[in-house]
């Protein structure tokens, strides 16, 4: 059912997308994906916790967000796409398997700036 | 998860007797008692370690479904006065929050976690407000909003003849209504009628909510039944009566104000105090509003006919009502401006299930941490539903773990990271989620946290422990910490005082707030948790009694003493909390900063001057989540009234360069030491914590303007100050100030400079004599 998107909110939408484009888009290379690789948390270069801070944001929107699922303690991670609704869990995606919580971070990491169309 | 369950206690004493509720998906479950020593799995660490207990609970028992049912509403038997009515009048003030399909759409902004719909992201459906109606036979008589948003007044025979009659003028969220439906003969009247004050509700000038006010005049044909045996609703209706137990439909969310029953309509001017035989009840939610606040679960009938009311799942209480003004901001100076209640269709306050067994707490058993371990399934799903034994009067150890069981509650089953838009900023890293976050996912009925907001956006002021906490468990990882937090991160502690080979006792918030200082007071040495964050007024004086009478305090956490809370007074398992003016996760609103359970300001301690600095030395300063860090010695811990403490530590020695809470003992939430806000000028500031990342922020409380260069990398305030002082008649507090701490004691086997600097003031502390005075620092700085 298509949701009534107030008016707040899409004003913020466009500025963001102006954000996405003149801020964070150029500072988006090889160097800091590998960077992200090698390091998903913790210490960044300015760079890199620049584009980290906008896709954390997601707009401050909760549907189609992404989180970690561990499937198995200590040995499996999966992404998971938030609903955005209450009492809808998230869908799990099973077509990766991470075998640590840093390689699905920086699985999520590589997904997002891909559906962003950054890389 | 195949099997679930809570207990009605949280502590008992050797002798005593606990309930288990337990709900289970398989035929038959097997339940044990256990003793927790360690609950974190990760395969760097000790591993998980709990023993086995010998009781007579342990066996196998039959498998059976229970079900919680969420939401808040006023439940008033039925009476005579209720039927046969040719004539009556449904009315009240109303504040609905998610009248469906009302012009605002579905989804709303809050603060903290963003942009979210209406429960379950579809029309809301109908609500009711006040209701003599059953569901199942489509009879009786009930004022709703119905599923457009719109008052209308529901009749229905019992015999399939239903009229739903509607003002046809959907209403606004957060705004106040008179609404009134009457019913004459076959002569039907609708009236919704905006009420604009300065202050009442989300607008102040009329223009926006010109077209909602509506008056329509039907006739109809169908009879009202008086729906006998069904007991009147207020906040929503019977669906069914299952087994004896009601079950809730038409869920409101919103307030509602002097709700009134009548055999004629009564003038707006007639509303506040109706008299007179045409009155048949008049619910007055001020009532029981004393200079102790409102605690009573009776909704009084100021009508004759004392047709009481009973409010079952603690729905907001001391709200602002349909004539707030603003110039009373505490509910106990203005009652009769605070006659509303706050329902939500996800309230509960006690999942009310079967009891399925039983323990009587060994007399052999020392004080501890328990659990009943339940096992259930093919693949052997199971359960721990935590419990603490207390040690028998008079044989305590001389060391207590006071369990901050207050905090663990304010976190139940939190929905941060599907609900909350800054979860993830706030951590710097992605949440994640295991079986049990997926399962509350999924369940909302289990209930929220002090952390999550109700379904309409407004902040959850009340947790309960009756119902399972899923994430109070053994094993459990947070998603707020690197891995883990609260209940299974002191199990960190609890663990090294086991293999430390200390004899000490377990004792929670929950008896030191109905007990006081007695509790405490037989010990040498009273360790906290590592966050407890959520202190009472009973609590906090509790605390300081130990420390006036020589009482040795550790603080083995960091943002702790920080929100006032109380527990209801008439159920241990129940606690409130008002959050605004510190790092919140949502905001009261205007006028309801003050605890329906006491009549307290609410907000932060340091609020009320009693910042958590004069109670541990040290208070709530920066908080970040993504890794942790470690200490450097400072001069003071050179000083000879100090060094004691660090017997065995090199001078040079980074203190916690490793840990199993992010990789560090100083991380997530770190205290400072400031005598602005109350720490002793005598004490020594031993070591402090340094080079944490910018997702370590100063924390809004101690801000005044918000700029630039606040955060880890370039603010020397981001830090955690280990301190040490003594208090009079030989007492002392030592104050770690970090969160993470606690998980770096195992390191190394359990040989590391953490471990060796707590064992150091741990065997200090335990001595007759007193710890070395501080005082002497103090005449330094007078001079
Ligand atoms: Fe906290």
């Amino acid at each position: 059912m298509p949701q009534a998107v107030p008016k707040e909110h899409e004003v913020l939408v466009g500025v963001d997308g102006r954000i996405l484009q003149d801020e964070v888009k150029p500072l988006v290379d090889a160097e800091i994906i590998e960077e992200h690789r090698r390091n998903p948390i913790g210490f960044h270069t300015d760079e890199l916790e620049r584009v980290l801070i906008y896709l954390r944001k997601h707009q401050l929107q909760q549907e189609g967000k992404l989180v970690i699922v561990c499937t198995k303690p200590h040995k499996e991670w999966c992404i998971g796409v938030l609903s955005g609704v209450r009492g809808i869990p998230p869908t799990i995606l099973r077509d990766q398997v991470f075998s640590s919580r840093e390689e699905a971070e920086h699985g999520i990491f590589l997904k997002r700036i891909k559906d962003l169309g950054l890389v | 998860m195949t099997v679930v369950g809570y207990s009605d206690k949280l502590s008992a004493f050797p002798g005593e007797k606990i309930k288990f509720m337990v709900s289970c998906d398989s035929v038959e479950y097997q339940a044990d008692i256990v003793k927790l020593i360690h609950g974190d799995t990760n395969p760097d660490g000790p591993g998980f370690k709990e023993e086995f207990v010998q009781t007579g609970a342990s066996g196998r028992y039959p498998g059976h479904q229970q079900e919680i049912h969420s939401g808040s509403y006023v439940v008033v038997q039925d009476s005579a006065g209720f039927q046969g009515l040719d004539a009556f009048a449904l009315q009240a003030y109303i504040w609905p929050t998610t009248p469906a399909k009302g012009p605002q759409g579905e989804m709303k902004w809050c603060s903290s976690t963003g942009w979210c719909m209406s429960a379950n992201g579809v029309s809301k459906g109908a609500q009711g407000i006040i209701t003599k109606w059953n569901a199942a036979s489509r009879s009786g008589y009930a004022l709703v909003a119905d599923e457009d948003g719109c008052v209308a007044l529901w009749l229905g025979d019992g015999n399939g003849g239903v009229a739903k009659i509607s003002s046809r003028a959907p209403l606004l969220a957060k705004c106040w209504y008179f609404v009134s439906t009457s019913y004459d003969r076959g002569r039907v009247v609708i009236q919704q009628e905006p009420i604009v004050g300065p202050a009442n509700g989300r607008f102040s000038l009329p223009y926006p909510l010109d077209g909602t006010t509506a008056r329509v005049e039907q006739t109809t044909t169908v009879r009202p039944s008086g729906a006998p045996g069904t007991p009147l609703l207020i906040a929503g209706w019977v669906e069914l009566i299952e087994n004896g137990m009601l079950v809730q439909g038409g869920k409101y969310n919103g307030k509602i104000d002097r709700p009134r029953l009548t055999s004629r309509p009564l003038a707006r001017d007639e509303m506040d105090a109706p008299q007179g035989p045409h009155v048949i009840a008049a619910w007055d939610f001020a009532h029981g509003i004393t200079r102790k606040g409102v605690a009573t679960k009776k909704a009084t009938d100021l009508s004759a006919n004392g047709l009481h009311g009973c409010i079952v799942n603690q729905p907001a209480r001391a709200v602002t009502g349909y004539n707030w003004t603003s110039q009373d901001m505490c509910f106990v100076h203005a009652p009769e401006q605070y006659g509303a209640i706050h329902f939500h269709d996800d309230d509960v306050a006690d999942a009310g299930w079967e009891v399925d067994f039983e323990l009587t707490v060994p007399d052999s058993i020392r004080s501890g941490l328990y659990a009943a371990r339940l096992r259930a399934g093919e693949d052997e799903d199971e359960d721990y539903i935590p419990f603490y034994v207390r040690p028998k009067r008079g044989q305590e150890a001389k060391i207590a773990f006071l369990a901050p069981t207050a905090s663990y509650m304010a976190y139940a089953n939190d929905h941060l990271t599907t609900n909350a838009a800054l979860a993830e900023l706030l951590v710097a890293r992605t949440p994640v989620m295991g079986a049990n976050d997926l399962f509350l996912a999924e369940h909302r009925e289990y209930g929220l946290s002090t952390y999550d907001t109700h379904s309409d956006g407004s902040g959850v002021c009340y947790s309960s422990r009756l119902r399972p906490i899923l994430n109070m468990r053994p094993k459990y990882r947070h998603w707020l910490s690197p891995s883990l937090w609260q209940f299974n991160a002191d199990l960190h502690l609890i663990d090294w005082l086991t293999e430390m080979g200390y004899e000490f006792d377990v004792v929670t918030d929950q008896d030191l707030n109905l007990e006081g200082v007695d509790l405490i007071k037989p010990y040498k040495v009273v360790l906290t948790g590592s966050h407890p964050e959520y202190y009472s007024n009973q609590m906090l004086d509790a605390v300081e009694a130990y420390q006036r009478g020589g009482g040795r305090f550790m603080y083995m956490g960091a943002n702790g003493f920080y929100w006032v809370v109380s527990y209801d007074p008439n159920d241990p398992n129940i606690i409130e909390v008002r959050k605004g003016d510190g790092s919140n996760a949502w905001k009261a609103l205007p006028g309801e900063r003050h605890l329906s359970f006491n009549g307290e300001y609410g907000t932060l301690w340091r609020h009320r001057n009693r910042a958590p600095q004069k109670i541990a030395g040290t208070g709530f300063v920066a908080e970040g989540f993504d890794i942790s860090s470690y200490y450097r010695r400072n001069p003071d811990s050179f000083d000879p009234r100090a060094a004691w403490i660090f017997e065995g530590i090199g001078e040079d020695e980074l203190i916690g360069d490793f840990g199993l809470v992010g990789g560090g003992a100083a991380g997530l939430e770190l205290d400072i030491y400031d005598q602005e806000l109350g720490s002793p000028p005598h004490a020594l500031v031993l070591a402090s914590s340094e080079k944490h990342t910018d997702i370590y922020l100063e924390v809004l409380e101690e801000l005044f303007f918000n700029v630039p260069g606040m955060s880890g990398t370039q603010n020397a305030r981001v830090r955690a100050d280990i301190v040490y002082y003594t208090t009079p008649n030989g007492g002392a507090v030592f104050s770690l100030s970090s969160i993470a701490f606690c998980g770096s004691l195992s390191h190394n086997n359990y040989d590391n400079n953490c471990s060796r600097m707590i064992a150091n003031v741990v065997n200090r502390f335990l001595l007759d004599e007193a710890p070395p005075s501080t005082a002497e620092a103090a005449a330094v700085v007078a001079r």
